[in-house]
């Protein structure tokens, strides 16, 4: 006997709903791996700053590009939406020069000031990603802010050690917490 | 009319044979992901899957990574086009005539 209207309706809805999970899954498998490549780079980024001060822009140049070429053949290996690789850059680079641009508007700024752009500027986007569409990314955003704003005004010469687990180590940690959903 | 198919209208076939179908063509599923989308129990799971596969819906792989065993999950070619089947079928109950009628 074919279903009742009721019964079909319901059927439709659990498959809509089966749809957005299995969606919400994926998002959140393909951004733990993301999330735990550039976690270990910030880390790595701030442990070198902490103990070559005087290299911060060769560090952070080399860990950019590390980011972008590692980040760019994993999302290309992780997903097979069309135009990702494009997609990925347009993100990244973005936050780079969005990072660059604020550098040389309110030039000079110092190393420690500097250092906060771009968690801070992720974090908020994280919370706006988080409000769209899925929770988990407003409690990463939420953590990755109140986290670094505390390394900037709690640590005093231990600045870049207290980033690097603020920064990269929450990264990482978010990384884990998805890829567990 | 037709009557859906039964096989696949079974709730927990339901959610597996959608969540299947949302990937791509030729793309596994874990079976600890699609446990955890289906939000069922080893056992159940594993008996449903038994079902779908018997009817040639879906592809079971076995493997290891590493010391670990894996199970993996694909749509065939045969069970995408019983579920895009269904789900016209579906739509087809509650198209306005049908209603009215």
């Amino acid at each position: 006997m074919p279903p009742s209207q009721e019964e079909a309706a319901q059927a439709l809805r659990e498959i809509s709903n089966v749809q957005a999970r299995v969606a919400g899954f994926q998002d959140y498998r393909f951004e733990a791996q993301q999330l735990m490549l550039w976690g270990s780079l910030n880390m790595a980024g701030c442990i070198l700053s902490a103990l070559l001060q005087s290299h911060l822009l060769l560090i952070w140049g080399a860990i950019a590009l590390s980011g972008v070429v590692l980040g760019t053949r994993m999302a290309c290996r992780s997903s097979d939406a069309p135009g990702i690789a494009p997609r990925y850059l347009l993100i990244i680079l973005s936050i780079l020069l969005f990072d660059v641009i604020l550098h040389v508007l309110f030039w000079p700024i110092t190393p420690r000031q500097g250092g906060m752009i771009v968690p801070l500027f992720v974090a908020t986007l994280y919370v706006i990603r988080g409000a769209q569409s899925r929770p988990r990314y407003i409690v990463l955003g939420a953590a990755l802010a109140l986290l670094c704003c505390c390394a900037y005004w709690f640590a005093d010469t231990h600045y870049w050690w207290w980033l690097a687990f603020s920064w990269g180590g929450t990264l990482i940690v978010a990384g884990c917490w998805l890829r567990r959903c | 009319m037709q009557s859906p198919n039964d096989l696949i209208h079974q709730p927990v076939r339901l959610k597996i044979m959608a969540a299947l179908n949302t990937l791509g063509s030729r793309q596994w599923l874990d079976f600890v992901s699609l446990r955890s989308i289906v939000d069922t129990t080893d056992g159940n799971l594993g008996a449903h899957l038994g079902t779908l596969e018997g009817a040639n819906y879906v592809q079971i792989k076995k493997d290891f990574v590493g010391k670990k065993p894996r199970t993996r999950v694909c749509l065939t070619a045969g069970g995408r086009e019983a579920f895009g089947q269904y789900v016209a079928e579906l739509h087809a109950i509650l198209t306005p005539q049908n209603i009215d009628g």
